[in-house]
């Protein structure tokens, strides 16, 4: 569903250097396949999400979706930020409703799938919160619960839990794990993480510098996965190793 | 606690005053309270000091609103767009430092002491707008504008990019951007903006109305009233121009607590 087809994207440094982020890219994401993007910092991935997401555009090559060329921004598209990007004035309930106003759904609707979607991320309690009242995690929670909210086709997530603590960032990984099992959704995961990159995808995309696919490795393993068994190890040490090969 | 300094001042006033025993020079406190107290009577032969105050608020709102529908709009814009941000901001830097006393010649020549009355005769009627001079309200309009303008310019630039790229991702385009994200997000910059723009307007609405041409406001009035070296009059007519200020000042920083939003982004 999802095709990035010999992608390349350089950037102008304040020199007017080009410096290439992402060089000749191939990748294909299949319908409700979940796929983690890793790799050191700088290698590219952040900005392969970037152009899937229609912010950025490629200097060279096309990104399709369902066959047609992204161009520009769309909510089938949705994007969770590693940074908290609630809108601070709204409450809960309408910064998840934000995307379905701009759709000029009506009232009804629009409630009533603001509550699923944050019952779905436990938080229906918190309707009429501000940001400001919730803990980081909660506030994550609702920015995955906002973009679910505009059932995109591909959801985006730029290192959503790199900002939380480890015993938080476990539990919202297991509950995306949850939500992506019963919603069926199509996620596109960044993360510098190599374990949460193999706790969650069905694929592991290994990037290295300079914006370039260094392996696609299938994680075969049951979920929920277990950090501390064999074939866990294994998977972590030959990401790793690619990794440092670089 | 608050009290004790002002009532302070206001003794040793007194003492001062008893001791020199020169109205001319420095009013008694009672004779400055009568003033005061007595709002709709005439002072010297000008109107009265309600009068003259309700003139000057209307100078004063009427500058300040055409200073912040065009000092807003650009703001946001130069803010939001780089291209305009380039394209006016050396014509703002400028400007800016021009204070906007030094306009008051420029704009005499240019509009004389002409106001709305001569654009709408029907108009003369009314004491309140026959009153209103196209000089004075440019004064107060070049004071209020740049704070207004740089603030909005400021608050909307610091909006995180992340929170834009979020709300297009979510489907905001230009004008759901603009209503639902930029607006409300530089709301707290717009409005002190706003809050220190009127306090300027204010401040130059004194020079304003001691323009040529100027025959009320409390500007003019203390002016006038210097003439007859009627220090009681000026003393009165400064309180009142001080404490309009204050209130004002006190107005915005409520509506900053009340509407604005709580928290921050990062």
């Amino acid at each position: 569903m999802l095709e990035i087809i010999n992608v390349s994207k350089t950037f102008q440094n304040a020199n007017g250097e080009r410096i290439p982020a992402v060089s000749s890219l191939d990748l294909t994401v299949a319908r409700n396949e979940f796929v983690c993007v890793v790799g050191m910092s700088g290698c590219g991935k952040t900005t392969t999400l970037r152009l899937v997401a229609g912010l950025d555009k490629p200097t060279e090559g096309r990104i399709l979706v369902d066959g047609r060329k992204v161009n520009g921004p769309t909510p089938e598209r949705c994007v969770v930020f590693q940074k908290y990007t609630l809108f601070p004035w709204r409450t809960v309930r309408d910064n998840v409703a934000f995307g379905l106003e701009i759709r000029r759904m009506n009232r009804q609707d629009r409630m009533a799938r603001v509550r699923k979607y944050l019952e779905l991320v436990g938080l229906g309690d918190y309707e009429m919160s501000y940001p400001f009242e919730l803990s980081g995690g909660m506030q994550q929670r609702v920015a995955v619960a906002r973009a679910l909210a505009a059932e995109p086709k591909i959801l985006l997530m730029d290192e959503p839990f790199g900002a939380l603590d480890s015993r938080t960032r476990e539990i919202l990984q297991n509950e995306l794990i949850g939500i992506w099992c019963n919603e069926r959704k199509t996620i596109l995961f960044v993360t510098h993480s190599i374990s949460e990159a193999i706790t969650l995808a069905d694929r592991v995309v290994v990037m290295t510098r300079p914006g370039r696919i260094r392996r696609l490795i299938d994680i075969d393993l049951p979920r929920p996965r277990d950090k501390n068994c064999e074939r866990f190890r294994k998977y972590n040490a030959q990401v790793r190793d690619l990794l440092n090969e670089s | 606690m608050r009290l004790i300094l002002p009532l302070l001042l206001a003794c040793a006033w007194e003492i001062v005053a008893l001791y020199l025993n020169k109205p001319m020079i420095l009013p008694r406190l009672e004779s400055v309270v009568k003033v005061l107290l007595h709002p709709t009577e005439k002072v010297l032969i000008t109107g009265s000091l309600a009068m003259h105050m309700c003139i000057s608020v209307v100078r004063v709102l009427l500058g300040f609103f055409l200073a912040a529908s065009v000092a807003i709009p650009l703001g946001i814009w130069m803010g939001h767009c780089r291209l305009a941000d380039k394209l006016f901001d050396s014509l703002i830097e400028l400007l800016r430092p021009i204070p906007p006393l030094a306009w008051i010649p420029l704009i005499l020549a240019w509009f004389g002491i002409k106001g709305i009355v001569d654009w709408a005769p029907q108009l003369s009627e009314s004491i309140l707008l026959s009153n209103i001079q196209y000089g004075t309200v440019v004064i107060i309009m070049i004071g209020a504008f740049f704070p207004v303008l740089l603030n909005t310019a400021q608050g909307v630039r610091s909006i995180p990019d992340e929170y834009i790229e979020s709300a297009r991702t979510l489907g905001a385009r230009r004008f759901s951007l603009l209503y639902k994200v930029l607006i409300p997000a530089s709301a707290p910059a717009i409005l002190t903006g706003l809050r220190i723009g009127m306090g300027i307007g204010w401040m130059c609405l004194v020079a304003a109305e001691m323009m040529p041409g100027s025959s009320s406001g409390l500007g003019y009035l203390i002016w006038y009233a210097y003439e007859f070296l009627r220090t009681d009059v000026i003393v009165a007519g400064m309180i009142i121009i001080g404490f309009i200020g204050f209130l004002v000042d006190r107005g915005f920083r409520w509506l900053e607590n009340r509407i604005i939003w709580r928290g921050r982004m990062s």
